[in-house]
């Protein structure tokens, strides 16, 4: 950790981590205590503005809203790590193989991607998740497949870089095996091209899973995340009652911001 | 040196060209190695000199194995060569520490206790005229003449007998020359080692080799002794790059 900040002395990194590491607190600490239920109802405190009951007021159905912000930020994060995992996992497997290798199989799976990014992928998300209907999982898997193409470009391009340096030679010299020249000679040396590469597209999952949910194709109905109550604070907003769409909006800018500057914090040295 | 010296490698007739369109779509053939053939005996430092494109690096990379088709044949009668390459900037990983770059290769002969390698690796560094204190610097914390030591004790822990040495101080500037040719020819006294030394530079190829091979567009043009060569040059090409040296 020390190392880190030695390496990325700048104030994009800090103030990115501060904002990261509150946030990320909050939510945690949300997954376990909440002030309220967020589920339970209030018929005596409906739709109220922030108070020092409910900091930040309550909805329709006398329901905190803190409470059910954190829970909510707690389900998009948690979607947005998986479709990173699966986004950068597939991606930098693909990517390091394509790069390594070149080829045939080089050629094909480049193709594909190309025509995968030539379609806007939160445009594909959603045609995809308008046909296999709501739901965590299918949110997961779909953005996880659309983000693939991209990590899979960037991962490539450095594996084909790195493949002619003269340490790869070496090591082939050396008798070192194909896999282990691609896990311990190649992958760490793309980690300050990877890094900000996930940070960002960790801010694109939660964007994408706020938009997906906003437009009613993320997560199901019973289930909360960002994108569900920023769609629902609509109403509110129509109605000379903004806090929620306020509180909502504030937290989803925070998430992404942190990452943000995380991610250009990284490049700032590269 | 007994009478009869054993041979380390052979080469044979060794060509290699590639095809190039030109716009107007005729098919050109440009030889970048043709019908080159040599010996490499044991304990012999053999010198390969010739300018930019003159094959030199191609021969190299055909000789490690790094070359896919050529035509001719490439005999080993060592176990796999080891190289130390011309840039000192990219032969060692960035990411890793020194300690790490030169237990890799003794992982892959198999010794697995981290001590029994770490002492080897002390060892070594203290050979090539550096100290324990190296063990956990990044290349990015050395100097390109601690790099080319630290290349060349990665090359040395495989215990080869015999190393490709690719423009090994054509990076450096003159100072470090000297030194890192001086730790070059200590090492071959030590270990008994056959170098195939490439270089562009008459001079650096006369302070450390026995014998020479002239190389120009991919054809040999002149072989022999080192002394022979530099006082009594036959081929023009030669006498221009000795000329060039003095």
């Amino acid at each position: 950790m020390k190392k880190l900040f030695e390496k990325h002395n700048n104030w994009f990194f800090k103030t990115g981590f501060v904002i990261t590491v509150f946030m990320v607190t909050l939510v945690v600490i949300g997954q376990i205590w909440t002030p309220y239920d967020p589920a339970a109802m209030d018929a005596a405190a409906k739709a109220q503005g922030p108070s020092l009951a409910h900091f930040m007021g309550t909805d329709n159905f006398g329901r905190d809203l803190f409470s059910r912000v954190l829970e909510g930020a707690g389900a998009t994060l948690i979607i947005a790590f998986f479709v990173v995992l699966l986004g950068a996992g597939l991606g930098t497997l693909i990517g390091a193989l394509t790069g390594y290798f070149g080829g045939v199989v080089d050629e094909v799976l480049m193709r594909i991607c190309d025509a995968l990014t030539a379609f806007p992928s939160v445009l594909l998300a959603l045609i995809i998740l308008a046909i296999l209907g709501p739901g965590r999982l299918n949110v997961i898997g779909v953005l996880g497949l659309v983000f693939i193409p991209s990590f899979a470009r960037i991962v490539r391009t450095e594996f084909a870089r790195i493949k002619k340096l003269n340490y790869v030679s070496l090591a082939k010299l050396q008798g070192v095996p194909t896999g282990r020249i691609l896990l311990r000679h190649i992958l760490p040396n793309i980690m300050p091209v990877l890094l900000p590469a996930i940070s960002i597209g960790f801010n694109n999952a939660v964007l994408a899973e706020a938009s997906m949910s906003f437009l009613g194709v993320g997560v199901s109905a019973s289930e909360v995340s960002l994108g569900r109550m920023l769609s629902d604070s609509q109403n509110y907003i129509l109605r000379g009652l903004p806090w929620y769409a306020i509180f909502v909006g504030l937290t989803i800018v925070l998430l992404i911001l942190g990452f943000s500057l995380l991610g250009e914090g990284m490049r700032q040295e590269e | 040196m007994n009478d009869t010296p054993a041979k380390i490698l052979e080469v044979r007739n060794v060509s290699t060209s590639y095809t190039r369109k030109s716009p107007l779509g005729k098919v050109k053939i440009q030889h970048v190695l043709h019908d080159v053939s040599f010996d490499l005996y044991e304990g012999e430092a053999l010198g390969l000199v010739g300018e930019s494109g003159s094959g030199k690096t191609t021969l190299a990379r055909a000789i490690l194995g790094f070359l896919p088709k050529y035509e001719g044949t490439i005999r080993h009668f060592s176990e796999r060569p080891q190289v130390v390459f011309q840039d000192p900037y990219t032969a060692l990983n960035p990411a890793k520490t020194v300690e790490w770059i030169l237990g890799e290769p003794l992982r892959m002969l198999g010794i697995q206790d981290a001590q029994a390698r770490r002492q080897k690796i002390l060892d070594m560094l203290i050979k090539v005229g550096l100290d324990e204190s190296y063990l956990s610097r990044k290349p990015s914390q050395l100097s390109g003449g601690q790099r080319q030591r630290i290349s060349i004790a990665a090359a040395l822990i495989m215990e080869p007998r015999f190393i490709v040495a690719d423009e090994p101080v054509s990076a450096l500037d003159v100072t470090i020359q000297a030194q890192i040719l001086e730790l070059l020819a200590r090492m071959k006294e030590e270990f008994g080692l056959s170098y195939l030394f490439i270089s562009h530079d008459m001079n650096v190829v006369y302070q450390l080799c026995d014998r020479v091979i002239v190389m120009r567009k991919g054809v040999v043009v002149e072989e022999g002794d080192i002394d022979q060569i530099f006082d009594a040059p036959r081929h023009p090409y030669t006498r221009e790059l000795v000329e060039a040296s003095k």
